[in-house]
Formats: C-alpha cells, structure tokens, sequence
C-alpha cells in the first residue's frame, strides 16, 4: 500500500461523484409518485382528539378527514358529512353513505357517536372540551343520521368542526391500539399512515377508499427539519418537494427562482406577546399602555417579517374579512406618551422587564426589536430564551413578565378570542379578567346574525385595545414554498391538505 | 487476564450507576413539565394530574428512580412520555445511524489525519508541514453547525450533488444512504482529524529517530519502506488508542452534527428528549451511550495490550 | 471535540516509554524546571508556528481588554432602517439583521469569547488539579472516590452535560462558563493525578516530607510546579474548545442572552442570511477559527518548549 494509490482512489472517488449524485436527484423527480415534505418538527400524537401545538397541522388533515371541510376563502362544505342547521341549538349530519376508516369499518353514526363521547369525557383529558363545551348531547338517529343538541347558541361549532374536533377515528381501532393509538392513528382521510420513526419521517400512503377518490400522490413522506435555513437548502436541492414555513428573509429570493414555486396567503393567526397582568409591574394598566406606544409596529413587520404579513392591533386577522375592521388603529407610537404614562403610574424608571422567548430565529429578532424601542422609553429589558416545553410550564404557572404567545389562528373570531380573553379562558396566561369583554365574547359566540356577531367583536377589541392585556404585533403571512412541478392548494391555516396535489 | 477484565468491568457498574443518578437528578432539575408540554396549553388541571398518575409522575423521587432501576435490569426500558413508544426500541434504532456515522466520521478523520501527520513528520518544519497542519486544524476550529452549513451550501445547493440533510436506511436503498452519509461524515470528521493528526505527527517523529528505524535506513532501504512499515506500524498502537478514545467521544459529539443534519442518531434523540422533558428516553439514552462510552474504553486499553506485548491491563 | 485523550492511558503509554503526544513526559522529563516566562516568549515568538498563535490570541485580548476604545459604535445599538447593510465606510463590517453595527459586536464578542474561555479553563484547571492533586498523592479512598466521581462526568456526553446544566441552571453566558468547566474537570484531574503519581514518589518530595512539611506545602509548592506544564498545554487547548461548546449552546438557544453579542451567538444567527448577507457570517465564523487556531498552535508550541527531548 502506497500514498500514490491512495490518492488515485480518493480523485476516481471525487471525480465519479457528480454521476452517482444525478442518479437518486432524477429518481426523486420521476418517482413522482412520492411527495418528501420538510416541516418544522415531528407531530406529538397522531390522535387528533388529543393534538394540542403547530406541529401536527401539516399531517393532521391528510391521515383524518373532518366532519365539515373549509375552503381556501373559509366557507364550510361538507366533509364526512352534510349537515343541517334547522335552528340554533340543533344541526344534524348526515354521513356519506358507504364509506369506511382506513382499517375497512364503516364510518357510521355510532362510529361518529363513539368518537364525541370520547373527547367530551373527562377521563380522555382531550383538548377539545373546551371547544365542545356548549355541546349538549349527541344523538344517533339512523344508521348514518345523528344530531348534535348544544346547551346555547354556538356559532363557531362548524368552524370547530372543520377541524380536530370533528376528524373522525376508528373506535375499532381504538380499543384494539389502546396506547399506541397515538402513534398509529387510523382514521377516514385521504392518507393511511405507513410507517412513523420518530425525528425521522412519518410515511403515508394513499387510501382508496377516500370519499374524493384515491388522491393522485402515492405516498407522502414528512421529515422533520427544526432548522429553517437547513429545512429550504433541502429544497433547494431536490432532496424535498415542499416545505412549510419558509423564513421570511428568503422571500425575496425564492420569488426569483425559477424552479421553485412560492405561495404566500395571509394567515388566520396573530404573533403577540402577554403582559402579565397578575404581578408588578404589568398589573398596572398604565404601564401596559406605555410599554405598547413605545413600540413601532412597523419596524416589527421590516425587521422580523420583511415586509410580509400585517400589523395587528387586535387578534382577528384580515382573512375573517367579515370580522376585520382594516380601520382599527386603537393606539399611536409615542415615546413621550410612553414616559408621561410611566411617570402617571407613579413607577421609577428605568422599569425592569424580562421577555420571555423560545429561541425560534424570528421570535428572538422580535424580542430584541421590542428591547431596544421600550429600553429608549424608560425600560429595562432583559430576554431570556427557553425551549417551548418550558414556555407552557411558564405561562401556565404565570412566571414571566412578557411572554411570547404566538397562536396559529381560527376560521372563526371566536377561536382566536374565546380562549384568551374571557375570565376563565384556558389560554388566558395574562391574568386578564374583564367581565365586560367575557359578557361580550359570550353573547358573541351565542349570535346566529353575522353582522351582529362583528359589531360584538369590534366593541370587544376596542375594549381589550383600551386594556392592553396582550402586545399584538403583527399577523404573518403563511410562507410555504415547493418544487415548481408541484401543483397544490395552499391554505390561510398554513396546513397541507394533499388530497389536492399532484405532479405536472 | 480475564480476571483482570471481569474486575475492571465489575468496576463500572458504580459509575453506571452514578451516571443514572446524576441523570435522573438533572433532567429532573430543568424547569419544564413534560404533561403539560403533552397535553398543551388548553389542558385542564384534571387531564394533567390524570395524566401525572397514569405515568407514575407523582410518586416520590427515590421510588421512580428505584422503579425505574429495577425495570431497566430486566430489560424494561419504559414508555416515552411522548407518544408512549418502547424507549429501548427506540434507543436501538437510534444507535445504528449514530454507529453508521461514527465510522464514517473515523474513516474521514484517518483519510484526513494520517497522510498528514506522516507529511507533517517527515517533512518537519517545512512548508508541507504547517500546510498540513493547517488543514488537520481547519476542522477542529470551526463549529461543526457552521461546516455543515457551509458543506450543504457548497456540495448540496451550490454543486447539486449530495442531499442537503436527512437519512435513508442502508438496507432501504444504499446508494442513498451513502449519498445522505457524505456530508455528515466530513463535518465530524473533519473535527477529529486535528487530534489525530497532532498524534501521528507526534508519535512518527518520536519513532522515526527510533534506533530501528535508523538501522532500516542505514540497511539501505526506500524511505517510503522506512516510514511505512518501520514507521507506522510502531505508531499504530498510540493511533489506535487514541482512535478508540475518539470513538468513545464521537457518542457526544455527533449531537451538533445530527441535528443539523436531520440524522436520527441516539444524540439528536437526546437533545430533543432534553428538550421535550422526555424521562424515560433521556435516562434510557444516557444510560446507554455512557455505557458504551465505558465499554469502549475498556476494549481500547484491551487492543492496546494485545498490540503492545510490553504493557499489562493493571 | 478536546483535543485532549484520556491519561489514564496516557500514563499507561509514559510508564513503558513509548512515545507520545500530550503528556509527552517520561519519569526523567517531567521535572522541568519552571522556564521563565520571559525565556518562554522569547523561545515561542521564534518558532513561526507558535509566534503566529500568540498573535492571534494577543490580538483577541487586546480586542477584549480594550472594546470601548476599539468599537466605533455602541454594539448593542439598533438601526431598523439600515439592516442587513454591507460592509462600506460607515460601517467597515456591515449591520446585522436589526442593524447593529458588526465591527462593534466583533470587538465586544471578543469579551464574552475569551470570558467563557478563560473562565471555564481556569476554573476547571483549578478544582480539576486540585482532586487530581489529592487522589494522586493520597491514593486509596481518597483516589478512588474522587476519580470515580471524575469517571462519572467523564462519561457524559459532554455536549449534552453541558447543554442538561446550563438547562437547569438558566441559560446565561455565567451558566455557560459553569457548565463548560464541569464537563472539563475531569480532562485537568486525570492528567495532575497521573503526573502526580510519578512526581509524589520522586526523592526530593519524600525528602520534604521527612524533614516534616506539611501536606499543602508539598503539594503546592513543590508537585505542582513541577506537573504545571502539561496542564497548560492542556488549557491551551480547552481553551479554544470552550469557545467552540458555547457557539453550540448558542446554537441551542442557551448561551449569551441577546442582545449582548458572542462569536457564537452572532454566527448562529447569521445562518439564516447566508444568502442575503453573507458578511454575516463570515466575520464571527472567521473571528472564532482564528482564536481557535491561535490557540492550538500556542499549544502546539508551548508542548514544544516544555519537552527538552526536542
């Protein structure tokens, strides 16, 4: 063994490279028959009675089908079913007759039954509780008819049911998974799951059986990418097809790119941060006023979003355009005002505040811009960084001052206000307790007459713009991107329904 | 002989068991409650002590960690607390793609290293010399994060030719798997090579002013002869060494590396249990890889007995 | 990640006389008479190789020592409307993503760098020599428990040790520095007890301890000395691997809170605008490989100068 020959190993090596590198990069295109999809993380659970973060939005709608489907403009169609509303506390659905889970049961009306009394158990310890919270019962009456009875008015219970509250599950399955139900789902979209290594990807592939029809992508493959830059150099370079959640510095470029399409829609969420409204020195409403006209909405969008997105003022975006007032400009930037409001508080300055951040890139740059304009009227801002298993601990336990609390947006206001700003809202990490805005998102949920609903809203905003409980920001846009031979729908909640992509 | 390994292997089981401790103290320590990470936001106080009981959260600290002991001597790892998969499943597939690219790292480090150091040491105070060691010290100095970054930049968007970050199993397609294997490899081996490097220069300059060596020489043989297989042969054994300890090492490092690249190795499957206050797998995972880390340690000093007849294990 | 290797092997490999590399001392080396540091620069600026190193570290220390005179500008100040500049005669390294100027955050970088670097080594040079001191010249229990403890830390994974204190502790650029000096503990203790193992049965420490010296007299003034050199090698060493754990727990979220700017904390985030502005990236990724490499090459040559056999 010699140098010489080894080094003519390593230049045959280097040297053939380029023509094993063509071969896997042309299979993946003409494999067109499998979607490789990055996303931010890996799901939690797969059991859509139980999912409660982000993650599981991209795969949630392509493994389960809802009962009610919404479309890219927020309309409500029928998904599993087709539903009448003869009044108020009444709607009554339907389900397509023939259709079966992807373990090959039927999905009947007990089925349907079997999967509400589940999530509406105590003992399940399900999220959507809470959002089914005015329902009162649900009754089967035919082998493919049941009602859902409500205590009161309910105006967002189809938007509710558009989504993880009304994704149907096997209840065979169910009791035959036990446990592993939440890593092995099996439900009535149009994905069945095939394989799922945690961190590593969750492979679907198509289920004929699907009321549409087969979708026309075999198999869809998710892999977890946390890092953003790395999650687009993978798309850049074939390795997938689509991704979710493409930084906003990039936009600019990927607009210029010829072989890869990106799409950009206004979101249905809010980026913002709570005050926290139990402990000094937020719990003065003064000081939350004057930290909120120190900071410059704008510089917010340019620095953080690059232009892209909105400034929000409140938390119903512009995409519920009938519950959007692009008016509502309740508060002015003004450093002195800021000084004059601190110094009626009576409060010494410099005031010490720590924002609480996970280190997402863009939620830091948001802190630092909030820093540097409250530090020049009269705060003192340190930010800490956690990771998010700490950040529920932390708002739960209302250890924080600020704290990030970014949330990915309802169809419905309801969904986007209920929950944070009524007394007893389980999202309600500032402490805010104001019965006149519960009284009003109470009546609000409870109003069939649209308009009537948006004059409720607006009256409720302005005064929660009046409390300043919560600093909102901005609303992001939702930036996806794809190889350009993809052909797919993108949605305003930022999440994938495959059953509508294909291959040019 | 072998009572001295059983002795040295009965030795380790205190600090295996020290390491357990220390693990199971720690991640207790960081703030952060994995139910309500799990259940998320919305839960009410009822799920989450539901929850708490059903995974035997609740119970006093010294009796989960005995609990825990007990079942892990018969095998049982737990459930994770995310997803209620098998722990010792998932640590064991963790470990292939970690051991696939570990020796891909070593073999990267030794292409790197020994051709370097032999140039280094032969070629002493020389501009080969500092060129060498220049490049051993490249891969040493920069943040692997920032080598990976750079490499997918350069060899996987710039010139289309490996895939940015991900892995395909050998057996699944191999030729893919090789592919995904590249970057990764480079990036941590490029981060050992300086050690190696700094060793085989070392230890050649040592061997090379040997008395043997001189007597190769004056016999009259090709100095390619000399350095090669009077030369290395003899340095092969601290190079083994310090190859075994490298291995031992790479269990840590390959975190930064993974993660960065998406490769589902034991450390990435540490961190994010780190992260998401997973118990069961982190106790699991640490378990384990400092096992490993111990065992390899032994096998080390082993080889370098078998290899070097004038040294006994003590 | 250290470049350091395991002494327990080491002192294996110095007792048979075999050559090696980092405690490159047989019984008849090891006693170096402590060189002055005068002669010791005079010989390192010399050699080309170890002159460059301290350089490039001198440089480093100066930048830190002397921030506030070098910096043009505050680093922490932002400017929302000249982001992501690049470099030009206002701001010879360019801005950052919320316009900071980067020449300013290079500078103060260099503080929070060798905060970490010299701070982390230090303290696990010292806690880590002093049990190494101890189990090797006490021996038996005293050995035994104190380098089984040092067994356990060893056999961490050092990243995730790490990366488990400074969760627990808080992230914060002081909790970085602890974190950092625990996992290295045992690299300093191995290596002071293995020396001291040879140099506590030499004649002349016997001799001090006949004519009745007290055990801390013996060890600080008369083994330490002479074990001191390959624990500066050593730290040397550490050093630059400090700096490169905290780009990692900054990488991790966990290090320097902003917006205070370290090398590590600083590339980490230049990542996402590799192709907007590369600068970005370029000039803490730069700053970090020349402290790095001034460091192992300063190493390099101070292993050089300590081992007469050259």
């Amino acid at each position: 063994m010699s140098i010489n020959l080894k080094r003519r190993n390593v230049a045959t090596l280097i040297a053939g490279a380029p023509f094993i590198g063509m071969l896997p990069a042309q299979a993946l295109a003409q494999g067109a028959k499998t979607l490789t999809i990055g996303v931010v993380s890996d799901p939690v659970t797969l059991d859509p009675a139980l999912m409660a973060s982000f993650f599981e939005l991209s795969v949630q709608f392509n493994l389960h089908e809802p009962l009610v489907n919404v479309t890219p403009e927020l309309k409500i169609e029928p998904g599993l079913a087709s539903v009448a509303n003869p009044d108020p506390l009444t709607y009554r659905f339907t389900l397509r007759p023939n259709l079966t889970f992807h373990d090959g049961t039927p999905i009947d009306a007990a089925a349907a039954k079997a999967n509400f009394d589940r999530m509406m158990d105590p003992a399940t310890g399900s999220p959507r509780r809470s959002e089914l919270a005015p329902v009162e019962s649900v009754e089967v009456n035919g082998p493919l008819t049941f009602t859902i009875k409500l205590k009161a008015p309910y105006a967002p219970l189809l938007q509710v049911l558009a989504n993880r509250a009304g994704m149907l599950v096997s209840p065979a399955a169910l009791k035959a998974l036990g446990p592993d139900f939440a890593t092995k789902a099996v439900g009535a979209g149009p994905y069945k799951l095939v394989s799922w290594t945690k961190n590593a990807e969750l492979v679907l592939e198509r289920f004929p059986g699907y009321w549409r029809g087969a979708p026309a992508i075999e198999r869809v493959v998710f892999r977890p990418i946390s890092d953003e830059t790395v999650r687009l150099a993978n798309l850049r370079s074939g390795t997938v097809q689509l991704v979710d959640a493409v930084p906003a510095q990039a936009v600019g470029q990927l607009s210029r790119e010829a072989t890869i399409t990106l799409k950009q829609t206004s979101g249905l969420g809010f980026s913002a941060f709570s005050f926290n409204n139990t402990r000094a020195p937020f719990n003065d409403a003064r000081v939350r006023q004057a930290f909120t006209s120190a900071i410059d909405k704008q510089s917010v969008l340019r620095a953080v979003n690059f232009g892209t997105g909105k400034v929000a003022s409140g938390g119903i975006p512009p995409s519920i355009g009938w519950a959007h007032d692009p008016n509502f400009a309740p508060s002015k930037t003004s450093v002195e005002g800021s000084r004059k409001l601190l110094a009626d508080a009576g409060i010494t300055t410099p005031v010490p505040v720590t924002i609480t951040v996970t280190n997402s890139p863009a939620q830091v740059r948001t802190a630092e811009v909030l820093q540097a304009q409250a530090n020049a009227a009269g705060f003192k801002v340190d930010i800490k960084q956690i990771d998010p298993t700490s950040l529920i601990t932390v708002l739960r336990a209302k250890d924080f001052d600020m704290c990030m609390s970014p949330w990915s947006g309802r169809a419905d206001p309801d969904g986007n206000l209920f929950n944070y700003f009524t007394k007893s809202g389980p999202n309600n990490f500032m402490g805010y307790q104001s019965d006149k805005v519960t009284a009003l998102l109470e009546k609000a949920r409870a109003e069939p007459d649209q308009a009537t609903r948006a004059k409720l809203y607006r009256e409720a905003e302005t005064q929660i713009a009046a409390d300043a409980p919560m600093l909102f920001l901005t609303f992001p846009a939702t930036l996806q991107a794809s190889a350009k031979a993809l052909e797919w729908v993108q949605y305003p909640d930022g999440a994938f329904r495959l059953q509508f992509a294909k291959f040019s | 002989m072998l009572r001295v390994i059983l002795i040295r292997i009965a030795s380790l089981l205190p600090i295996l068991v020290g390491i357990s401790v220390v693990t199971f103290s720690l991640i207790r320590l960081v703030p952060g409650d994995p139910v309500i990470a799990l259940l998320g936001m919305e839960a009410d106080e009822a799920s989450i002590q539901a929850l708490r009981s059903q995974l035997a959260l609740d119970q006093p600290l010294v009796v989960q960690y005995f609990a825990w002991a007990g079942r892990i001597l018969t095998g049982d790892f737990g459930r994770s607390i995310q997803g209620g998969r098998d722990v010792l499943s998932m640590l064991l597939g963790a470990l292939g793609p970690t051991a696939l690219l570990s020796l891909a790292a070593l073999v990267v480090s030794l292409l790197i290293s020994i051709p370097a150091g032999i140039i280094a040491a032969t070629r002493r105070n020389s501009l080969a010399d500092y060129s060498a060691s220049f490049i051993a010290l490249c891969g040493l100095s920069m943040p692997s994060f920032w080598l990976g970054i750079l490499l997918i930049m350069g060899l996987s968007i710039a010139v289309p030719i490996f895939p940015a970050s991900g892995y395909v199993s050998p057996g699944q397609d191999p030729a893919a798997f090789f592919l995904h294997l590249v970057l990764p490899a480079i990036t941590l081996g490029a981060a050992l090579a300086a050690a190696t490097m700094r060793m085989t220069r070392a230890t050649m300059l040592e061997v090379l002013r040997a008395d043997y060596v001189r007597t190769a020489r004056a016999k009259g043989l090709r100095e390619r002869h000399v350095i090669w297989h009077h030369g290395l042969s003899n340095a092969r054994i601290p190079i083994v060494t310090l190859l075994g300890i490298q291995l031992g090492q790479l269990l840590g490092g390959v975190v930064i590396t993974e993660t960065v690249f998406s490769w589902p190795g034991i450390g990435k499957l540490t961190v994010d249990a780190i992260f998401a206050r997973d118990y069961p797998v982190v106790q699991g995972a640490v378990l384990i890889t400092a096992t490993l880390f111990v065992l390899i340690n032994l096998a080390t000093d082993l080889i370098y007995t078998a290899l070097d007849p004038r040294v006994r294990l003590t | 990640m250290a470049a350091g290797f395991d002494s327990g092997t080491a002192s294996r490999i110095v007792r048979r006389g075999v050559g090696g590399s980092m405690s490159a001392v047989d019984a008849s080396a090891v006693i170096v008479a402590p060189q002055g540091w005068r002669r010791l620069l005079r010989g390192l600026a010399t050699d080309p190789r170890s002159a460059a190193g301290l350089a490039l570290v001198g440089i480093a220390i100066v930048a830190a020592l002397f921030a506030p005179l070098i910096a043009p500008v505050d680093p922490e100040l932002p400017d929302f409307v000249n982001i992501l500049a690049p470099p030009s005669t206002s701001h010879l390294f360019g801005t950052d993503e919320l316009g900071r100027d980067v020449l300013a955050r290079i500078v103060y970088g260099a503080r929070a760098s060798l905060f970490v670097g010299v701070l982390s080594v230090a303290a696990a040079a010292v806690v880590g020599t002093l049990i190494g001191l101890v189990a090797g010249y006490f021996g038996r229990w005293a050995d035994a428990l104190l380098m089984r403890l040092m067994d356990i830390i060893f056999a961490f994974p050092s990243i995730l040790l790490a990366l488990a204190i400074t969760a627990v502790l808080g992230p914060s650029l002081t909790n970085a520095v602890l974190a950092i000096a625990v996992v290295n503990l045992p690299v300093f203790a191995r290596l002071a007890r293995a020396q001291t193992l040879v140099v506590s049965r030499l004649e002349f420490v016997e001799a001090k301890r006949a004519l009745g010296f007290g055990t801390a007299n013996i060890l600080l003034r008369t083994v330490l000395p002479n074990i001191q050199a390959p624990l500066i090698v050593q730290g040397s060493l550490l050093f630059a691997s400090a700096i490169i754990t905290e780009s990692y727990l900054s990488f991790l979220g966990l290090g320097a809170q902003p917006p205070t700017p370290t090398w590590g904390n600083m590339l980490r985030n230049a990542i996402g605008f590799l192709e907007l502005a590369p600068w970005l990236a370029w000039f803490p990724g730069a700053a970090i490989f020349l402290i790095v490499l001034g460091c192992n090459l300063l190493g390099d040559g101070l292993r050089d100068r300590f081992d007469p056999r050259d």
